[in-house]
């Protein structure tokens, strides 16, 4: 439900200063949420002054300069570094993104706040508990239900039927997009959020997944589906360019076509 | 909200209502737009017309109609439109349902009251029943 304000106890105090050694050039100033729950009584934020010079392009290369060269008790995740697992997406400068592929020099201040993702219960400084939105996924059923006995070699498309799944299977499962979302913010625990609408989508666009119907009766509730309000914070921050307002629209339509009522009866 | 909301592994189990709530708002909200152009833009016309001009304006059949549909319609609108911004924003399932329960009925009312100021001047009537108001 919506929230004017942080809860009591979960406002960031201000942290440690990390100053950059004097006499060193083009110095970047982050500041790092942190916050170990067994541990603090309260969030803080804490600044690092980072030469440029020391470290790769990316946002990520400054945090992994941060935990090897700083403070070793930053927590975040990562992996593949190039903006296809998905792991480190947090909130940098007020928009949630993937740090691997975000460059420090595209950030306009040189003061950058680096974030968890919003809303989302915190397990240590900049990693969260993802739990419900890996329950939402699974939930979609994200695997291809076919009727069809399975075949000898692969399932063939069309080149259009392949076509109408651009835009949608390139998703990394991130976060981006539904922590970004303020109908997610205020009522995760009912409405499905834009990743898993998404992904529900590209299984219902499927040219050769029988479960349309299944898919589509399982999504039609006033929260799962429609808590969505076409705000469009998931377009804007998906860092693979993809639009789950768009696919969630197409959701809508097809809830309400003629052929599907025709089904239905 | 239909009864207890149910979940599985921390997801909620479909409803299986919402479309046509949704279809409702877009198709009365489209219906509205054309509608609302000519209500505002006949308020401009009739703005310091005489009064048994705006009398007479009600007596065209079709003028009174449409202003008949309009209310409805609107009223109709603001009742689905509300009922989505209470779940938004009231998290205690008998507060919201409480409210959009006297929404429903102060947008009833709301339009019962239009129908019948709509039909009495539509019959050359004063606004109110003699022995009501000024």
């Amino acid at each position: 439900m919506v929230q004017l304000s942080l809860p009591r106890g979960s406002k960031p105090t201000k942290g440690k200063v990390h100053k950059a050694a004097p006499g060193s050039k083009d110095v970047k100033t982050y500041k790092v949420y942190r916050y170990d729950p067994e541990v603090d009584a309260d969030p803080r934020w804490d600044t690092f002054e980072v030469p440029t010079g020391d470290h790769g392009p990316m946002l990520l290369d400054a945090l992994i300069h941060i935990k090897n060269e700083i403070d070793p008790t930053l927590s975040f995740r990562r992996s593949c570094r190039e903006g296809i697992c998905g792991s480190c997406s947090m909130n940098i400068d007020g928009r949630n993104t993937l740090a691997c592929t975000k460059g420090w020099d595209e950030c306009q201040s040189h003061n950058i706040t680096i974030a968890p993702l919003p809303h989302q219960p915190v397990i240590k400084d900049l990693v969260t508990d993802l739990s419900l939105f890996y329950a939402q996924y699974d939930s979609i059923q994200p695997y291809l239900q076919s009727d069809e006995p399975d075949p000898e070699q692969e399932r063939l498309q069309t080149p259009a039927e392949r076509e109408k799944l651009d835009g949608l299977y390139e998703c990394i499962l991130c976060a981006c997009c539904s922590t970004s979302c303020p109908s997610y913010w205020w009522n995760q625990e009912e409405y499905l959020g834009p990743a898993a609408l998404l992904q529900s989508y590209r299984w219902i666009s499927d040219s050769r997944d029988d479960a349309t119907q299944k898919r589509l009766d399982d999504l039609e509730d006033p929260f799962k589906l429609y808590r969505c309000h076409t705000i469009m914070n998931c377009a804007q921050v998906c860092p693979k360019g993809l639009n789950p307002a768009k696919a969630i629209a197409e959701t809508k339509k097809l809830m309400v076509a003629p052929s599907r009522k025709k089904q239905a009866a | 909200m239909s009864g207890a909301v149910k979940f599985k592994n921390n997801v909620k189990i479909s409803e299986r209502h919402g479309g046509g709530e949704w279809l409702a708002e877009r198709v009365l909200l489209t219906a509205l737009l054309p509608l609302g152009l000519w209500v505002a833009s006949t308020g401009f016309t009739l703005a310091g017309a005489a009064y048994d001009a705006v009398l007479d304006w009600f007596a065209n059949p079709l003028n009174a109609g449409l202003l008949a549909v309009t209310a409805v319609l609107l009223f109709g609108y603001l009742s689905l439109a509300w009922k989505v911004i209470l779940e938004d924003y009231v998290p205690q399932a008998g507060a919201r349902k409480a409210l959009t329960g006297l929404l429903n009925l102060v947008f009833f009312v709301l339009a019962a009251a239009s129908l019948f100021f709509i039909v009495r001047l539509a019959l050359g009537s004063a606004p109110l029943p003699a022995g009501f108001g000024a």
